[in-house]
């Protein structure tokens, strides 16, 4: 058995510790060896049976854990799974006998400093009762995202192509267009809806989007937004923080983002972005009329 | 509209640290005839696409646009102007498919380790050594000769190497033996008895071709070359 240079790992907030989710969010977001790739929400039916399909993949047999994991029958029935990217597993095999197994040292370290900070604390003692879970290897991540119904398991993250920069979840395309479109006549999907797993979609010019309203008017209007469908309708690493940052520097497919096109789609006469809202919206509201995309044509 | 010229010197001054060959280089390189293709072989054809898009991006505009077709082992990277091809990049990551001569897969990557860098009018590139060079145009004569016989032209290039002493032609040989061969072909043909349907069958042939020959070099270069074969 091999040891990974980079591997996907996952992070899974149990429902006790979502009210930190946005604080976990931010220490994988500093921390240098992973990178977010995914945030999904998800509605638990059976916490029991939910428990057990998570741990099904661990080292340890279930009779083992099962006193280990009683108090997460009594967490809220909604967990939130972060899929990163660990790009220094430093992986090393642990303990010894039928518990013997393979786990990123980085991950490892990093999962106790999290339950360090928001685990319940009883007497001034971190008590057992673990906010988060993180993956062992990355055949638990692989289990993980068949579990969520991703069938490619960790191959969902990878992108199709090298020639532009496709995010992981645009695939099966081979024929584009690299050319010039008027700003006016780009569009984008937004969100509407009560909650993060109850809304609809609509497609609206750019300066219609929260994104870019958040430049032009308040980021405030847009971080509601965020804090409203992230890891819902929105699974990407959406940030204000760094949407701000990379506006305050941003200067359109200048090097080395030169093959960081904004993607679209052309679809009754209006092109649709695909990938890159954040890039339109700030090159639109630098005053620029004119913008060069990459067009999917099939 | 302003004159859209691709800077080529440049865009392979960005790929010198890459492993490719540039095939068939054309003698006016790096100016180019307006609707040509440049024929490149590359290990890593979406690295080389990538280099390449990267530098054409600051050429696209409202009458410039560039188009990308993947095929797996060949991409296209067309520079497209009012929708005609300006110049396409023709990438290959692996030999073409031939139909009359089986060619071993290595010879892709023994043509790219074997490449030999050339100064031509002040770029410095990456093209095949002489033996593949010479390999590689007897495989475009075999393949085209049936349909073009102007590919004819490979043929006498490579005479006029081994006559001239350019080439080993013993290396040459043994390289193109190594690694081509020609399909085997069985010889199903039955011959019919009649002697009046022979001669109707040579003459449906014969009006077959014409038709092709028509239909690929128009009616009067047809007729010339009809009255030149009755003069022999």
């Amino acid at each position: 058995m091999g040891l990974a240079k980079n591997r996907i790992d996952c992070i899974l907030i149990w429902g006790h510790g979502l009210k930190y989710f946005n604080n976990i969010l931010n220490d994988i977001r500093v921390n240098r060896d992973f990178e977010i790739v995914k945030i999904q929400k998800h509605k638990i039916k059976s916490m029991k049976a939910f428990v057990k399909e998570i741990y099904s993949y661990d080292y340890a047999p279930f009779w083992h854990l099962r006193a280990k994991t009683k108090y997460l029958l009594k967490t809220p029935q909604e967990v939130c799974f972060i899929f990163i990217k660990n790009f220094n597993p430093d992986e090393d095999f642990l303990d010894e006998g039928s518990f013997r197994h393979k786990e990123s040292l980085t991950l490892k370290a990093f999962k106790e400093k999290l339950r360090d900070k928001y685990n319940p604390y009883e007497h001034e003692k971190r008590t057992h009762n673990h906010v988060v879970h993180a993956t062992d290897s990355q055949e638990q991540t692989e289990h993980m995202l068949h579990y969520l119904g991703y069938k490619e398991g960790v191959n969902f993250f990878e992108c199709e192509n090298g020639f532009v920069d496709l995010p992981y979840y645009i695939k099966g395309h081979n024929n584009f267009e690299l050319k010039v479109i008027q700003v006016d006549k780009l569009f984008c999907n937004i969100i509407e809806g009560k909650d993060w797993d109850n809304f609809s979609s609509k497609i609206v010019p750019i300066k219609e989007s929260p994104q870019y309203k958040g430049l032009s008017e308040d980021m405030s209007l847009y971080e509601e937004y965020i804090n409203k469908y992230l890891g819902g309708a929105l699974q990407a690493d959406y940030n204000i923080g760094r949407y701000k940052k990379v506006y305050e520097e941003f200067t359109y497919l200048q090097d080395p983002y030169q093959n960081s096109f904004v993607v679209v789609k052309k679809i009754k006469n209006k092109y649709i972005i695909l990938d890159g809202l954040h890039r339109a919206c700030s090159h639109v509201h630098q005053g620029n009329r004119g913008i060069k995309v990459c067009q999917i044509l099939k | 509209m302003s004159n859209i010229k691709v800077n080529l010197i440049e865009i392979f001054g960005k790929l010198e640290d890459r492993q490719y060959c540039i095939i068939k280089l054309p003698m006016e390189f790096p100016e180019y005839k307006i609707g040509s293709d440049l024929d490149i072989f590359c290990y890593d054809i979406e690295d080389i696409s990538r280099v390449i898009l990267g530098y054409l991006q600051n050429n696209i505009s409202n009458h410039l646009n560039i188009k990308l077709l993947n095929m797996g082992k060949q991409i296209y990277i067309d520079i497209m102007k009012n929708d005609k091809i300006h110049f396409r990049f023709d990438l290959y990551g692996a030999l073409p498919i031939y139909e009359n001569v089986l060619i071993k897969e290595a010879l892709f990557s023994s043509v790219i380790e074997n490449s030999k860098l050339i100064e031509q009018n002040n770029c410095i590139i990456k093209v095949p050594s002489q033996i593949d060079e010479n390999i590689l145009r007897y495989i475009e004569y075999q393949e085209w000769y049936g349909q073009r016989p102007d590919k004819i032209k490979h043929i006498e290039y490579i005479e006029n190497k081994i006559e001239n002493s350019e080439i080993d032609a013993t290396k040459l040989f043994d390289k193109l033996h190594y690694y081509t061969e020609l399909p085997k072909t069985e010889d199903n043909r039955q011959i019919v008895n009649s002697s009046l349907v022979r001669y109707l069958e040579y003459l449906f042939n014969f009006v077959k071709k014409v038709l092709e020959v028509a239909r690929e070099k128009g009616v009067i270069e047809t007729i010339k070359l009809i009255i030149k074969k009755l003069k022999k």
